[in-house]
């Protein structure tokens, strides 16, 4: 197989470096998005289609992160792209928003199964609203986070080691284990009438671990202690949701959350958030004023209401875990058989692997890498999403290039896998 | 930011790089070879450590028992102690060693003159020559990566990020110029210890590119997350080692200046 070079990718990058700080920042650089090394991993993108994109170099990647979530039918999806652009002939932003806005509600709480929903443009702007609305309604400050969590970058979802922000941001954070309910009851129980809310998402999706889905009743349980207790229960649901359940992931759990955060996968890649809520608590969220520039631009309206059809009417969620159990299966597979314990957790859809040879993740940045460097686009950290425009023969490459990277991994490692 | 934590840093971090100086520089080790004498700073709230010159080496090392020491003295509180480093007083208590104090008293000994000489390459922005420039590079970074165990062991936000350091061991190197190895341990608590030592196997690994990339992060005029993007740094192996590790160095600048 041909392996990529990446000469464009640099020259951008070091033009991007002198006025853009870290050059490419967040998960999409390479700090962030642990592109270990740097130099085996593209920096910028000129084209995309289905399920690939082309670097700068004109090098094709079949890509497995899907813009980190909200390419969720394929890049460029001609029926989302028409009602878009239909819309935007129009009206896009404007002095009041259109009926599309109201149609996108309608169905979002009827999909859903909530009373109201707000609308948005990032995942962080209704992770934080949703907390504002628990604290309003509740008259509560304290705030349950799960370890290895991941709500955003503002403050109050950071820890208070984290840069720009300061101790007090997080004064009101208490953290418990996923699947611990033993360990939220004690947490419940020390902070008596002090919590506000509950946050989570649906499955531990965490990175640099294997992810864990919810123990038989987990879901049930804390449930049953956020009602007992008037602690608002937030599912952010801003990765995993339209991926595990178009109901939203708190129904394919078995349970009800009071509010559900929505993003990654509303609009495929038009840019837009959006919060779901029970009614007990619409009148709190009437009562805060929370709003942005770009909020109410009907263009990424009109696109989350053709995703979402297009979801529904391809059955995606049942093809989104076929698809990913077979590549997860080929994968482990493959691995196995060269004498390689290759681990994927999490559900099929949003399937995380490592590789588990070494306590320092070295073997797998390695193999991660010679991966990316022949077109078959996996991150080393985080999660991997499935869309719909994948069909078998992209697993099928997918395990081939796959292949043919563990083996070069191997053979530069040969003090761990002797013949 | 906190006193004590300034006092464990400037005995460890700030003194304790006479052991690189040592290391390093001729001159500095034929002057640290005039005496040998072990000095013990024992203050109250803050470090009990043992600054050693033998043989024209210089290290600085915790208090412990059997610990040869010629002279002792006693700060009553940390703010003395900080304040005898930046040179503003000296309310030190000799305990021990009352004929030898001209080892620090007297501004033409060995130990006023290597401090006064480090403290000045350090500072320095422009340098006469490469190795000059390269010697100071190596101090700063020396300073740097010993204040990052102090600060993981001391100041409270410090110890928020290093608590969530996994066990093991992280490699910060400049490729053939200088390699440290911080040993992360858990047990009975968390703590940051720097070994002089290139390290074959680390857990993780942070690569400067050059002295020059390391001196920019020391002076603050590069950051450590645009270094890693545009590969001027390179990390690789259990990242979270390294994430928290970058949130301690991000509190270096407030302890060294």
């Amino acid at each position: 197989m041909k392996v990529y070079k990446y000469d464009k990718s640099r020259k951008i990058m070091e033009r991007a470096s002198k006025v853009i700080p870290c050059g490419v920042y967040g998960h999409l650089g390479p700090a962030e998005g642990c592109m270990i090394p740097v130099d085996a991993f593209p920096t910028f993108a000129s084209k995309a289609e289905g399920a690939y994109f082309w670097d700068v170099d004109g090098n094709k990647y079949l890509d497995f992160m899907c813009a980190y979530g909200p390419n969720v039918l394929g890049y460029n999806d001609p029926d989302v792209d028409a009602a878009a652009l239909e819309q935007l002939k129009n009206m896009n932003c404007v002095t009041l928003p259109g009926e599309k806005m109201v149609e996108l509600a309608e169905l979002l709480t009827d999909l859903t199964k909530k009373d109201w929903a707000f609308f948005a443009k990032n995942g962080g702007d209704i992770t934080l609203y949703s907390i504002m609305i628990a604290r309003f309604y509740t008259g509560k400050k304290k705030i349950i986070f799960v370890n290895g969590y991941y709500h955003g970058v503002a403050p109050w979802s950071q820890t208070p080691d984290s840069a720009g922000t300061i101790e007090d941001d997080c004064k009101n954070s208490l953290y418990v284990d996923f699947n611990d309910i033993e360990g939220l009851k004690k947490v419940i129980e020390e902070n008596k009438n002090d919590i506000a809310a509950f946050i989570s998402t649906p499955y531990m999706h965490g990175n640099f671990k294997h992810n864990e889905v919810p123990q038989e009743g987990y879901w049930q349980e804390v449930r049953k202690l956020c009602t007992e207790n008037n602690i608002v229960l937030i599912v952010d649901d801003i990765r995993c949701g339209f991926r595990l359940d178009l109901k939203g992931s708190d129904h394919y759990y078995g349970f009800e959350a009071d509010l559900i955060c929505f993003c990654k996968a509303i609009a495929n890649g038009y840019n837009i958030s959006a919060l779901c809520g029970k009614d007990f608590l619409k009148s709190a969220a009437g009562s805060i004023m929370y709003t942005g520039s770009y909020w109410m631009s009907a263009v990424p309206f009109a696109a989350a209401i053709a995703t979402i059809n297009k979801l529904k009417a391809n059955n995606a969620c049942e093809k989104f875990k076929k698809l990913g159990t077979m590549l997860c299966d080929g994968l482990v597979e493959m691995a196995k058989k060269k004498g390689v314990n290759l681990v994927a957790s999490g559900e099929p859809a949003l399937f995380y692997l490592m590789i588990t040879d070494d306590d320092s993740l070295n073997l797998h940045q390695q193999w991660i890498a010679e991966c990316v460097k022949r077109g078959l686009w996996l991150t080393n950290h985080h999660n991997h999403f499935i869309n719909l425009a994948m069909i078998e023969e992209d697993i099928k490459k997918a395990i081939e290039i796959a292949a043919e990277a563990m083996d070069v991994m191997i053979k530069n490692n040969p003090e761990v896998y002797k013949k | 930011m906190s006193t004590r934590t300034q006092a464990f840093v400037n005995f460890y971090a700030a003194m304790g790089t006479l052991y690189a100086y040592s290391k390093l520089d001729e001159k500095a080790r034929e002057l640290a070879a005039k005496q040998d004498i072990s000095l013990r700073f024992k203050v109250k709230g803050g470090p009990d450590g043992v600054l050693v010159f033998e043989g024209g080496q210089i290290k600085a090392i915790p208090y412990q028992k059997g610990v040869k020491t010629d002279i002792v003295l006693y700060c009553s509180d940390v703010n003395k102690f900080n304040d005898l480093v930046d040179g503003k007083g000296q309310s030190v208590i000799p305990l021990k060693g009352f004929t030898k104090l001209g080892f620090l008293l007297n501004k033409e000994s060995a130990f006023n003159k290597l401090t006064e000489d480090m403290a000045t390459l350090m500072r320095k922005k422009e340098f006469d020559n490469k190795d000059e420039m390269r010697l100071s590079t190596l101090l700063a970074f020396y300073a740097m990566v010993s204040a990052i165990a102090q600060i993981g062991n001391e100041d409270d936000l410090g110890k928020v990020s290093a608590k969530k350091i996994p066990e093991g061991l992280i490699s910060i190197e400049i490729p053939d110029q200088c390699y440290l190895t911080i040993k992360v341990t858990k047990e009975p608590q968390t703590k940051l210890e720097v070994i002089d030592e290139r390290c074959p196997n680390p857990r993780s690994k942070m690569v400067f590119d050059s002295l020059e990339t390391a001196k920019g992060v020391i002076d603050g005029k590069l950051d450590a997350m645009s270094c890693i993007a545009t590969g001027k740094i390179a990390m690789s192996g259990f990242i979270p080692m390294l994430q928290f590790l970058n949130n301690i160095l991000n509190l270096v600048p407030k302890y060294l200046s």
